[in-house]
C-alpha cells in the first residue's frame, strides 16, 4: 500500500504539466478509476502494485467473471481503483467484454487508465481507439517499458500521446516504477488541468464516416440514449452491430426503423467494398494506429532473437515439447500432493491433538460431542486443503507471470478439444486427480466463461485421491486378483466420462458461446517473487474466507444428522452392558466382546439417526444394483469427504470405526454380506461420480458465483452417478462369476 | 455466390420457373455444383429452393442481386457508353471488374456514372464521344491481354511451413472467429510468419505484427496468404 508521503520512483523525466489554474477545475477528494487493457499487459501487476493488499475480489453479479476493486491513496486524494478483465476491444460479445463496456458506460469512471503492454503497442493501442472513442477521460498507462527497451524498441512516448490525445505514462509496473506518475496524471485528466486531453479519434474513411454522419444524425431522435452513449461511438457501435448497443436501441419507438435503415446501409457499403463492416472498422483502427506508432517508435536495426524465441524453440519443440510438459506436470504433481502430505500430516495430528485435549477437558456428553467430532473436526477439514491449495497455486502463478501456461495451453489443445474443451483446462483437470477444491479455484487461468464453467462441472469427473480408498476397498474385496485393473478401469472410466458429458455439455448448454481459440503467446517474463506471493495469498484467501465457512457447516450438520436422536430403543441397555465390561478387568475374551458390542452401539445408533433415516429413503434408489441402506448411509456420509465412505462401512459391516480400506476384518465382513462383485463395481462408478464432496460443491458455489449452477452440477452428478451405476450392475450380471 | 444471386435474378425476368439446370446453363457449371451452392445461400437465407423444385429468391436475396445486378449493369454502361466498348466484350469485362477492382474505385465509378445518368445523359455522353475522337489511338488500339498472374502461391494459415511468410489475402469467417481474429490483427493486407505447429498437430504458432499467436488449424484455414516468393 502507497502511503501519501511515500516517495515516488520515477522513470519519467518529467511529469505532466499541470496548468496552475486550478480555479476552472473541480477538485475531487475521490477518484474513481477503471483499468482496462488487454490479457497479459499487467493491468493485474499495477493493480496489485497501487493497492497492496487494500483490495477485495467480488464475481461481476450473475456471471463468473472476476471484477476487483481496491483503494490507494496520492496527493490527498483517494482512488478507487476497478480491475477489470482483459479484453482486446470493447464491442460487446464476449462476457468479459461486455462487462468492460457496461462498467464504463454505466459507472463512468471518473478516469480510465488504459494499461498497455509497450513491447506490443500496435495490437495493445487497438484498445486505445475504442476507449477514445468512449469519450471517457482516458489515460495510457505505456506498461513494461523496460522491456521494451531491452528489445531495442524505442517509443516517443509524449508525441505518441499527442498524436493520440491522450497522456502517456511509462511504468513498470512489477516494480513499482512510474505509478506515482500514473496517479498525477490521472488527477489532472480528472480535474481538466492537463494540457492532452482532447482525444483524437480514428477517422474511418470518408465512406464509413458518411454513414456514420447519417447514423448521428437518425440517434438525435434518442436524446436519452446520446447523451448517456455519446453520439458518435452509439453510431460507430450500431454499425459494428454490437450487441448492447441493438438492445438498447430495439425497444425505442424509432428503434426498428434505425435497425432497419442501419441493416440496409451497412449490407450497401458491404457489397461495395467487398468487405463486411467490422472488419472494416478494425481494418481502419489498425491502421490508425499503424500510422502512429510508424512515426513514434523505432526500432534498432537488427532486432535480436529474442530470448523468449529460443526458449520456446525448445519448450514448444516438436518431440521434446510434449516430454518437457509432462516432467513439470510431473514436478508439479508430486510437489502438490506428496510434499503437500506433510504439512498435512502436522494438521491432522495437531486437530486431532487439540480434539483429544478438549476431549480430557470437556465433560462427556452431547456438547463435547459437537465440539470435538463437529467442529474440531470441521475446521481440520477446512485447513487440511490449505498445503495443496497453497502448494498448487505457488507452481500455477509461476506459469502464469512466466508465460509458459500459454504454451502448456498450446501444447495440450488438442488433447482438450476433443473434450470441447480449451487448451488451458489442462492444468485444472489433472489437478482434479488430486484433488478437486483446488482443481476448481484453479480454473481462473481461463478466461472465457463458458470455457471455465464447463471445466468446473466436468472436474469432479476426475477421481479425486480421496475416493482411492474406497476402490482399493472394494476392489481388493472383490477383485483380489485384478484389483489394479479394476481401479484404474474407474479412473479411465472417469475421463471418458468427463469426455462425453464435456461434448455434451458444449453442444447443448453452451452451444453458440463457444470462443475461439485465439491465443496470445507472450514473451516469457523473471516472475517477480512479490506478486506470485500475493496471487497465492488471494487464492488461500478466497479458501478459508468464502468457502471454509460452508465446508465447517455442512461438516457439523452432517455429523449432527449421524448423533441424533442419540438414544434408539435398547441403547440404554447396551450402553449398561458396555460400562460393566469396562469397569470389570478385561480378559482377552472379555476385551473382544467389549469391542464387538461398542460397534453394535454406535451401528444402531447409525442406522436409528437422521442420517441412517435417509439412508433408508436412498435405499430403494439403490436396490437395482444389489446395495442397500448401508451403502446408502455410506455414500452420504461420503458426501462430506469421500473416504468417510470406508470408515461409514466399516461402522456398519461391524469391524469398528478403525477400519480403513486394508482391514481383513472389513474384507470378510463384505464378501459375506451378500454382496456381489457386480454391485461393488456399480458401488465404485457411483463413489466416482455422484454428489461432489461438500469442499467441492462449495468452490463449485464460489467460482461460478450462481446457485443454478452449483445445483445443476449436484443434479446432473447424482443423475448420471445412478444411470452409470445401473448400467455397469446389469452388464456385469451378465458374466456369471461377477454375479 | 454473387454471380449466383444475380444469375436467379436474371432468369426470373426471363422465366416463371427456374430450375437448377437453367442456372448451370446460364453459368457453364454442372447442376450438382450448383446444387450445392445453392443448399448453402438457402442456409444463409438467400434463396429459397427446395430439392427437385423450382428456385427462388428470398427477399434478402433479390435485394443482394438487384444489387449485384445494378452494378453489373452500370459497370456495362459505363464499358459501352462512355469507353464504346462493344456489348459483347463490354459483358465479360464488366464480369471481371466485378470480381477484381477494388471497392473505392468501384465505388467512385459507380457514383460518377450516377452523375452521367443523372444530368443530361445524351449531352454527357455525347462529350465523351467528342474526347474519344480526339484520344483515337488510344481507343482503337486493342490492349494487350493482361496474362493472369498464375505465379503467386496462395495457400491458408494452416497449410504454411514453419518459417514461411506471407500476406494476408482474405479472412473466410463468420462471427465470433472473425471477430476475434480482427481484434488481434488477423486482417486483410496483414504480413504473417508461420513459427511452428504444437507438437500434437494443433494449433499452430504464427507471428503477426510484432507478437506471437496461436490459433487453431479449423480457424487458421479461413485464412488466406499469399506466400512470399522464395
Amino acid at each position: 500500500m502507497r502511503r501519501p508521503n511515500d516517495p515516488c520512483i520515477s522513470v519519467a523525466s518529467q511529469t505532466p504539466r499541470v496548468h496552475s489554474d486550478v480555479s476552472t477545475a473541480q477538485k475531487r477528494s475521490q477518484l474513481t478509476c477503471a483499468l482496462v487493457g488487454n490479457p497479459n499487459a499487467g493491468k493485474t501487476c499495477i493493480f496489485n502494485s497501487l493497492t497492496g493488499t487494500h483490495q477485495h475480489v467480488g464475481n461481476y453479479p450473475g456471471v463468473t467473471v472476476a471484477v476487483k476493486d481496491g483503494t490507494a491513496r496520492q496527493g490527498g486524494r483517494l482512488f478507487n481503483l476497478i480491475d477489470l478483465p482483459g479484453t482486446y476491444s470493447l464491442t460487446a460479445y464476449s462476457i468479459e467484454e461486455i462487462i468492460v463496456q457496461s462498467c464504463l458506460l454505466d459507472q463512468k469512471p471518473d478516469v480510465v487508465i488504459n494499461v498497455i503492454d509497450a513491447s506490443n503497442l500496435e495490437r495493445n493501442l487497438y484498445l486505445t481507439t475504442q476507449l477514445i472513442e468512449l469519450g471517457l477521460p482516458t489515460i495510457v498507462a505505456l506498461n513494461m517499458s523496460d522491456e521494451a527497451r531491452n528489445q531495442g524498441i524505442g517509443i516517443d512516448y509524449r508525441k505518441l500521446g499527442q498524436l493520440l490525445g491522450v497522456p502517456f505514462v511509462p511504468t513498470v509496473g512489477n516494480r513499482g516504477i512510474g505509478l506515482c506518475e500514473l496517479l498525477d496524471t490521472a488527477i489532472a485528466v480528472a480535474e481538466g488541468t492537463s494540457d492532452i486531453a482532447h482525444r483524437v479519434p480514428v477517422n474511418y474513411g470518408e465512406d464509413v464516416e458518411q454513414l456514420i454522419a447519417l447514423f448521428e444524425e437518425r440517434l438525435e431522435a434518442m436524446p436519452d440514449l446520446v447523451e448517456r452513449y455519446g453520439k458518435r461511438w452509439l453510431a460507430i457501435h450500431l454499425l459494428e452491430k454490437d450487441k448492447t448497443v441493438c438492445e438498447v436501441i430495439a425497444p425505442h419507438p424509432k428503434g426498428q426503423e434505425i435497425l432497419a435503415a442501419r441493416d440496409e446501409a451497412v449490407q450497401y457499403l458491404e457489397s461495395l467494398l467487398h468487405e463486411d463492416i467490422p472488419s472494416l472498422f478494425a481494418e481502419r483502427r489498425y491502421g490508425f494506429v499503424r500510422g502512429a506508432v510508424r512515426e513514434t517508435v523505432s526500432m534498432s536495426v537488427e532486432q535480436k532473437i529474442r530470448i523468449s524465441d529460443a526458449i520456446d524453440a525448445v519448450v514448444t519443440h516438436r518431440l521434446l515439447g510434449i516430454p518437457i510438459f509432462i516432467a513439470f506436470l510431473w514436478l508439479m504433481f508430486e510437489t502438490t500432493f506428496s510434499l503437500g502430505e506433510i504439512p498435512m500430516g502436522w494438521i491432522e495430528s495437531g486437530v486431532s491433538l487439540i480434539g483429544g485435549a478438549l476431549a480430557a477437558i470437556l465433560p462427556d456428553g452431547m456438547f463435547r460431542g459437537l465440539v470435538v467430532d463437529g467442529v474440531i473436526n470441521g475446521v481440520g477439514s477446512v485447513i487440511i486443503f490449505l498445503p495443496n491449495i497453497l502448494i498448487l497455486f505457488f507452481f500455477i502463478s509461476l506459469m502464469e507471470d512466466t508465460g509458459y501456461m500459454a504454451r502448456a495451453a498450446f501444447i495440450m489443445d488438442r488433447v482438450m478439444h476433443t473434450l470441447g474443451l480449451h487448451g488451458k483446462s489442462f492444468i485444472p483437470m489433472v489437478m482434479g486427480f488430486g484433488c478437486n477444491v483446488p482443481a476448481i479455484l484453479a480454473t481462473r487461468t481461463l478466461e472465457n466463461r463458458s470455457d471455465r464453467l464447463l471445466t468446473i462441472l466436468i472436474n469432479p469427473l476426475m477421481s479425486c485421491s480421496a475416493r482411492l480408498p474406497v476402490y482399493i476397498l472394494l476392489a481388493g474385496t472383490f477383485f483380489a486378483a485384478h484389483a489394479t485393473m479394476v481401479i484404474f478401469g474407474i479412473y479411465a472410466l472417469g475421463i471418458v466420462l468427463a469426455m462425453l458429458v464435456g461434448q455434451l455439455f458444449r453442444r447443448t448448454l453452451f452451444r453458440g458461446e463457444a470462443m475461439p481459440f485465439v491465443m496470445e503467446l507472450p514473451p516469457y517474463r523473471v516472475p517477480l517473487l512479490r506478486s506470485v506471493l500475493i496471487h497465492v495469498w488471494d487464492r488461500a484467501y478466497v479458501f478459508i474466507r468464502k468457502v471454509g465457512g460452508v465446508i465447517l457447516v455442512a461438516t457439523v450438520l452432517i455429523w449432527l444428522l449421524c448423533s441424533f436422536p442419540g438414544n434408539f430403543p435398547g441403547s440404554t441397555e447396551l450402553q449398561q452392558s458396555i460400562q460393566q465390561l469396562e469397569t470389570s478387568p478385561a480378559s482377552p475374551d472379555e476385551s473382544a466382546e467389549l469391542s464387538r458390542l461398542k460397534t453394535e452401539f454406535t451401528e444402531q445408533q447409525l442406522q436409528y439417526s437422521f442420517a441412517g433415516r435417509l439412508g433408508g429413503y436412498v435405499a430403494p434408489m439403490l436396490r437395482p444394483m444389489g446395495l442397500d441402506w448401508k451403502e446408502g448411509l455410506a455414500l452420504l456420509t461420503g458426501i462430506a469427504a469421500k473416504e468417510t465412505v470406508v470408515s461409514t462401512l466399516g461402522v456398519l459391516y461391524q469391524t469398528g470405526a478403525e477400519a480403513d480400506e486394508t482391514s481383513e476384518g472389513l474384507r470378510v465382513a463384505l464378501r459375506s454380506s451378500g454382496l456381489t462383485p457386480a454391485s461393488a463395481l456399480a458401488m465404485m462408478a457411483i463413489v466416482l461420480i455422484y454428489v461432489p464432496c461438500f469442499g467441492t460443491i462449495a468452490i463449485i458455489r464460489r467460482e461460478t458465483a450462481s446457485r443454478r449452477w452449483t445445483l445443476f452440477a449436484i443434479t446432473y452428478s447424482s443423475m448420471l452417478a445412478w444411470l452409470v451405476g445401473f448400467t455397469i450392475y446389469h452388464i456385469a450380471r451378465l458374466f456369471p462369476n461377477l454375479s | 455466390m454473387q454471380d449466383y444471386l444475380e444469375a436467379v435474378y436474371r432468369l426470373q425476368m426471363q422465366k416463371r420457373v427456374i430450375r437448377v439446370r437453367d442456372i448451370a446453363g446460364e453459368l457453364g457449371l454442372k447442376a450438382p455444383t450448383v446444387s450445392e451452392t445453392l443448399r448453402l445461400l438457402g442456409e444463409r437465407g438467400l434463396v429459397e429452393h427446395e430439392r427437385y423444385e423450382d428456385v427462388r429468391l428470398s427477399p434478402k436475396g433479390a435485394r443482394i442481386a438487384q444489387q449485384v445486378h445494378n452494378r453489373h449493369r452500370i459497370l456495362c454502361s459505363f464499358l459501352t457508353d462512355v469507353l464504346g466498348v462493344d456489348p459483347e466484350t463490354a459483358e465479360k469485362d464488366a464480369c471481371a471488374i466485378e470480381h477484381n477492382l477494388s471497392p473505392i474505385a468501384m465505388n467512385r465509378l459507380v457514383a460518377f456514372m450516377g452523375y452521367v445518368h443523372s444530368e443530361d445523359p445524351a449531352h454527357t455522353i455525347q462529350l465523351f464521344q467528342e474526347y474519344k475522337k480526339q484520344q483515337r489511338d488510344v481507343f482503337e488500339t486493342r490492349p494487350v491481354p493482361v496474362k493472369p498472374s498464375a505465379d503467386i502461391e496462395i495457400r491458408n494459415l494452416a497449410e504454411m511451413k514453419p518459417g514461411q511468410e506471407g500476406e494476408i489475402r482474405a479472412v473466410l469467417e463468420t462471427g465470433a472467429i472473425r471477430k476475434r481474429l480482427m481484434e488481434m490483427g488477423v486482417l486483410r493486407g496483414e504480413r504473417v510468419r508461420f513459427i511452428r505447429e504444437a507438437p500434437l498437430g494443433d494449433p499452430i504458432e504464427i507471428h503477426i505484427r510484432g507478437y506471437n499467436l496461436s490459433l487453431r488449424k479449423a480457424e487458421a484455414s479461413a485464412v488466406e496468404v499469399v506466400l512470399d516468393r522464395a
